[in-house]
Order: C-alpha cells, then sequence, then structure tokens
C-alpha cells in the first residue's frame, strides 16, 4: 500500500463568482523512501498540493489517504494527530520558535509527539549532532544563520521519526553552497532512516537531487518523472 | 519545553509592550487595593461606631422608650423581668450561649448655663468596670482617665470647649430625674473623650452608672442595655433568639433594635459596598482590556508560528493554553504588583489615615456619625481578594483572543505571513 494516495482531488478557493480552482483534479500515489519534487512556476499550485498532502488543509473534491486514512473525513482533532505523529514539516521562513533554542525547538516538536512519558534529550542532541549543529544546540534562531536555522527545522522535522517529511522551498532562503548542505543532509536522512520527502520547489538544484520528478502547470500535474 | 515555559519565556519577546499589560494591571489592582482598603475602612470604623457608642449589636430598650427616644425619657426604663431589677436580668441575658457581654446604660438630657447660653448635652452611666475591661469607651480618652467617684466625668472635647472648661475644671449641670424635679449637681472634669467625631465629641459626657441611678432617682433601673453577640455575622438569628428570649421570661415591652437597622445611614453604606465591589470588577476589566488588546496584538505578529505549531501537531485547545497562559502571567504579575505597592500605600493610611479637608468640614457641620479621617483597612482578606480578582478577569480575558488563536486553520496562520 502506498503511503500517500490521492484521487481526482480538487481544491477550490472563493465563494459565489469569484472561484480559483487551484488543484484540478491530481491522482498521485506516493511510497515509503520516495524522494519526489513538486515544480513548477508560481501559482500553480505547488503548495496547495503540499498543504493537502499535510494534512493542513481538507480536498475540496476528491479523496486524499495518507498511511490508509482519508483526511477529509477527520475532525481538527484527528487532523492535529495525524500531522503529530506521522509528518514533519520544513518552511521556506523555517519557523522556528524565538524564544526557544535550537535544542528546545527540537524537544518541543518531540515532546508533542511523545505520547508515553517525556523525552530524555538524547534523541534531540543526536539529531542535531546528524545535522551538523552539535555545537551549537543551545544558540536561539536570532543567534543562527539561515542555513543553521534550516538545519535546525530539518532536525525538528526528523526528530519524530515520522513517515513522512514536507519541506514547503527548503532553500529558497539560502545560497546555493548552503542549499547544497542542507539537500546533502535531507538525501543522507532519506537514505538512512527510509524517510519519504516531498519538496515545493523552484529550485533547479534541488530538482537535481530528487528521484522524482513532479510538474505541475495550472493545477494539474503535468509529468511525473523517475530516475535513479 | 512545556507550554507554560514556553509561554513564559515568550513575555521577553516584546518586553516594552509586556511591560506596559503589566503595568495596567498594576495600576488598576492598586486603585482596587486601596479603594476597597478606603471603603471598608470607613465602613468598618462607622459600623463600629455605632455599635461600640449607641447599640451594641442589639440595643434592649423599653418599647415606649423606643418611640420616644429623641426626648430621652426616664418614664420608660428597663426594670427586669416583672420589675426584679436590670441587675438580674442583665445576668440572664448573659447566660447565653450567644451573647458575649452586655454594657448598660442610662442616657439622660442635661443642661448648663454659661454667658447666658445655655450648652445641651446628654449624660450617659456607665459601668466603669464594664467598660474598662469590654466597653470602648477608655480607649477614646485622650486626656486624664475614666470617672470612678460619683461626682466625676468623662466630657467629650467638643463639649469641653462649648462649656468653655479644661480638664480638672468643675461645672455644674441641670437636669431632670425621674420625678420631674429640676436638679443640679456640680462635677469634675477627670477626663477628656476624644474620638474625631463631632456626633458623638461634642453632645456626650459619661458617668458612673450608679451616680446617674442615685441623681436621677432610679432604683435598679437602665435606660438600654448594649447586647454584644459572640457571632455577630448571624444577627438576624441573634436578634430573633433575643426576642423569644425575652418573650419568654415576660418581657413582652421590652424592644430589640439590631444596630445595622437603626440608622438609615448604614442600609445607604452597605448599598454604596455594593455598588463599590462592581466599580471594583469594572476598573480590574479596564485593565484586562489592555491584555486583550495586547494579546491580540500578540496573536497577529504570530500567526505563522501558530500555523507551525498546528503543523507540529499541537490541538486547537494547547495553542489556547499557550496565550491563556501568557496573558495570565501578565495578570499574575502586575496583580502582585499591584497589591504590593497598593499594600504599602494602604499600610501606610491604615496608621497615618487620609484626612480629606473638605469631608472633614462636611462630616463636622452635619454631625454625622463618621470618622473625619479615613483610616484604611489593611488586611490580607483584601490583599487575597484583589489579587485574586486581577489575575482571574486578566486570564478569563484570554480566553477570547486565545480561542481565536486555536481556531484559525493551519493553512490560513501559514500563509499569513505570506501575504
Amino acid at each position: 500500500m502506498a503511503l500517500l494516495q490521492l484521487e481526482r482531488v480538487k481544491k477550490i478557493y472563493g465563494k459565489g463568482d469569484i472561484k480559483v480552482e487551484a488543484l484540478r483534479g491530481i491522482d498521485l500515489e506516493i511510497g515509503t523512501g520516495e524522494f519526489s519534487t513538486v515544480f513548477g512556476p508560481s501559482g500553480s499550485g505547488k503548495t496547495t498540493l503540499l498543504n493537502l498532502i499535510g494534512a493542513l488543509d481538507k480536498p475540496t473534491e476528491g479523496k486524499v489517504y495518507l498511511n490508509g486514512s482519508s483526511t477529509g473525513e477527520m475532525t481538527k482533532n484527528k487532523l492535529a494527530m495525524l500531522r503529530r505523529e506521522n509528518i514533519g514539516f520544513i518552511f521556506q521562513d523555517f519557523n522556528l520558535i524565538p524564544v526557544l533554542t535550537a535544542f528546545e525547538n527540537v524537544e518541543f516538536a518531540l515532546k508533542i509527539a511523545s505520547r508515553n512519558g517525556q523525552p530524555s534529550g538524547e534523541r534531540t542532541r543526536e539529531i542535531l549532532e546528524m545535522v551538523g549543529l552539535g555545537d551549537m544546540m543551545h544558540r536561539r534562531p536570532g543567534e543562527l544563520s539561515g542555513g543553521q536555522k534550516q538545519r535546525v527545522a530539518i532536525a525538528r522535522a526528523l526528530v519524530k521519526a515520522p513517515k513522512l517529511i514536507l519541506a514547503d522551498e527548503p532553500t529558497a532562503n539560502l545560497d546555493s553552497e548552503t542549499s547544497k548542505g542542507i539537500l546533502e543532509i535531507m538525501g543522507r536522512m532519506n537514505k538512512e532512516l527510509n524517510t519519504t520527502f516531498i519538496f515545493s520547489t523552484h529550485d533547479p538544484m534541488v530538482m537535481e537531487y530528487a528521484r522524482r520528478l513532479l510538474e505541475i502547470r495550472d493545477g494539474k500535474i503535468t509529468r511525473d518523472e523517475r530516475r535513479e | 519545553m512545556d507550554l507554560a515555559r514556553m509561554a513564559w519565556r515568550n513575555l521577553k519577546r516584546n518586553k516594552v509592550r509586556t511591560l506596559i499589560a503589566i503595568l495596567a494591571i498594576t495600576t488598576v489592582v492598586v486603585i482596587v487595593v486601596f479603594s476597597r482598603g478606603l471603603m471598608v475602612g470607613f465602613t468598618e470604623s462607622t459600623f463600629r461606631m455605632y455599635i461600640d457608642n449607641f447599640f451594641g449589636h442589639v440595643r434592649i430598650t423599653d418599647e415606649e422608650y423606643e418611640l420616644r427616644e429623641a426626648l430621652l425619657p426616664l418614664d420608660y426604663t428597663l426594670d427586669g423581668f416583672d420589675g426584679r431589677g436590670a441587675e438580674e436580668m442583665i445576668g440572664e441575658i448573659e447566660g447565653l450561649d450567644e451573647v458575649k457581654y452586655t454594657l448598660p446604660r442610662i442616657r439622660f438630657g442635661a443642661l448648663h448655663s454659661r454667658n447666658d447660653q445655655l450648652v445641651r448635652m446628654i449624660g450617659v452611666g456607665v459601668d466603669i468596670q464594664r467598660e474598662k475591661t469590654q466597653g470602648g469607651l477608655p480607649g477614646n480618652v485622650s486626656q486624664g482617665r475614666m470617672p470612678e467617684q460619683e461626682n466625676e466625668i468623662l466630657v467629650g472635647k467638643g463639649l469641653l470647649n462649648e462649656l468653655d472648661a479644661e480638664l480638672d475644671d468643675r461645672v455644674t449641670l441641670m437636669f431632670s430625674d425621674s420625678l420631674q424635679s429640676l436638679r443640679g449637681k456640680t462635677f469634675s472634669i477627670v477626663g477628656v473623650k476624644e474620638t474625631g467625631v463631632a456626633g458623638l465629641d461634642d453632645s456626650f459626657f459619661y458617668l458612673p452608672i450608679e451616680t446617674a441611678r442615685d441623681m436621677l432617682w432610679m432604683e435598679d433601673e437602665l435606660t438600654e442595655i448594649l447586647v454584644f453577640a459572640t457571632n455577630p455575622e448571624k444577627l438576624d438569628n441573634f436578634q430573633e433568639n433575643l426576642n423569644s428570649f425575652l418573650s419568654d421570661r415576660g418581657g413582652d415591652r421590652f424592644s430589640t433594635l439590631a444596630w445595622n437597622k437603626a440608622d438609615p445611614f448604614v442600609e445607604v453604606y452597605y448599598e454604596i459596598n455594593q455598588i463599590f465591589d462592581l466599580v471594583y470588577v469594572l476598573f480590574i476589566i479596564m485593565g484586562a482590556a489592555v491584555v486583550i488588546i495586547t494579546l491580540t496584538m500578540i496573536i497577529r505578529e504570530r500567526t505563522s508560528e501558530i500555523g507551525m505549531m498546528a503543523a507540529l501537531g499541537l490541538k486547537g485547545r494547547e495553542i489556547m493554553k499557550v496565550f491563556v497562559l501568557e496573558g495570565t502571567f501578565m495578570g499574575v504579575i502586575g496583580s502582585f504588583l499591584g497589591v504590593v505597592i497598593g499594600g504599602l500605600i494602604t499600610f501606610y493610611y491604615s496608621r497615618e489615615g487620609l484626612y480629606v479637608e473638605s469631608f472633614a468640614e462636611l462630616s463636622t457641620d452635619l454631625e454625622l456619625i463618621v470618622h473625619p479621617v479615613f483610616y484604611l483597612a489593611f488586611n490580607f482578606e483584601n490583599l487575597a481578594l484583589s489579587f485574586i480578582l486581577g489575575s482571574l478577569i486578566v486570564a478569563l480575558a484570554c480566553v477570547y483572543p486565545a480561542y481565536r488563536a486555536a481556531k484559525m486553520e493551519p493553512v490560513d496562520a501559514l500563509n499569513y505571513a505570506e501575504e
């Protein structure tokens, strides 16, 4: 069974006469361990697609199945639980909590996901060392560079060992050298932990790293290419 | 990292804004602590004056005496159950569990002639021993001492001035005895009573009850008995039980009057207090409004962060908790500071008193039974209540903006920053 399945998914924004059809019937299957990129011009529907996959939004029509469960029928709380247990997010603007240190930002995500007891901190340290922030874990986001912030965001997404990580333009605010480093870390995590990654991007460098390319135009997938 | 610690650290994100919100709460809590101290102090001291000087908790008189009280008649006295004497009656009343103690009194009118002017006054025969052990009279003696011999009197400070006399002077007073004969007696002024209340200091003098009986041709009689309850909170019950007790012993012609029903002013004070309770709440709501505005600004600024928290899997009520806690911390800190500052101010004025000239003049001119200097009530109850009121109202006020944050759709919250 595929980790993720979309059936004739449509997303329409607006009411009455003013309607925008952001997605126009998407069919898609993504399996465990895939490293995929969704790309396309601005306004093509990349972010909308990622929001639906990440259970942040519900489709207007069609079904989104994550781990076999349809998100369209879930309550807000169930969607929160689904995200908590299965999905990690990496945002373009990092979205770290400024009053918490790198360690605390990552630990916060782990605590939310931990159903039983409090995490010991060992797992958080391990992940931060894995992304190369072992010596900066007690710095606050304001004391980190853009690349370091994004590495914290990756660690935060990875720490709870989710089945799926969604990254919305993760390199958009980074220079090419830093972007390369970030992509290498994500590629390594994908291989070592078999975590499924889906990116949305404009960045050709990200596309080079991806093993599956999904091109989206005017709300439809126009290209689905796998490569070794 | 638990949500409470995060909420606590969030306070430091915009220190000036947090400080403004906290200061708003502090200010209103200071106002509440001060005004409660003022109102409670004023009310308690006024009520105590009624209780100690005129009524006890319940005053027993003859029914007719109560009707003609303004004339200070000596025809309608308390002469005990079936005329067996007032002493025995007092003993029986004091035997009741609900009674703490009693103060027997004989009140009568008297006159003094000075420079072709008549000075009117009210004499009060008091049981000196009881007053010394239980009454409030000795506490108000500002000069000299309590009267002990049969020709000694304690005089109110204002009355002393009216008489143009001084301590240790002798003064001759005229009065009608119980047989309606006009009589005179010369007394030595051995003490000066000063309460600061014109209504008390300008009209009253006190003498031993034995002297009063003797000069007024009274036997074992009294004009009134002030009864003090062990539990003054249950005044209605106490009065009812006392009425039954009097009635059972053939005291049907005796009348009881509870202190809080004796003067329409007392009712007014009660009502003013109730209105002020509402004013305190309104004051704190004003302060809470600043916190609501602050929190609304914070939530607007952190919209994308709310989206991120939702993306991490925080449920709506957990997001709500972060913001309610943040606002509550402001409320608790502000209330605490308010209680400390307000407490210090209240403590100072509870010792030194707050003199408001216009009020003092008014109360003296109208001869109100109120203290012209406000002594604020400094007590733990006021501080605790103000703290709880401040913290609770602010916490409740935070619920709505926090609820709005929790209700945001994660996708809308995340996209907010992109707009």
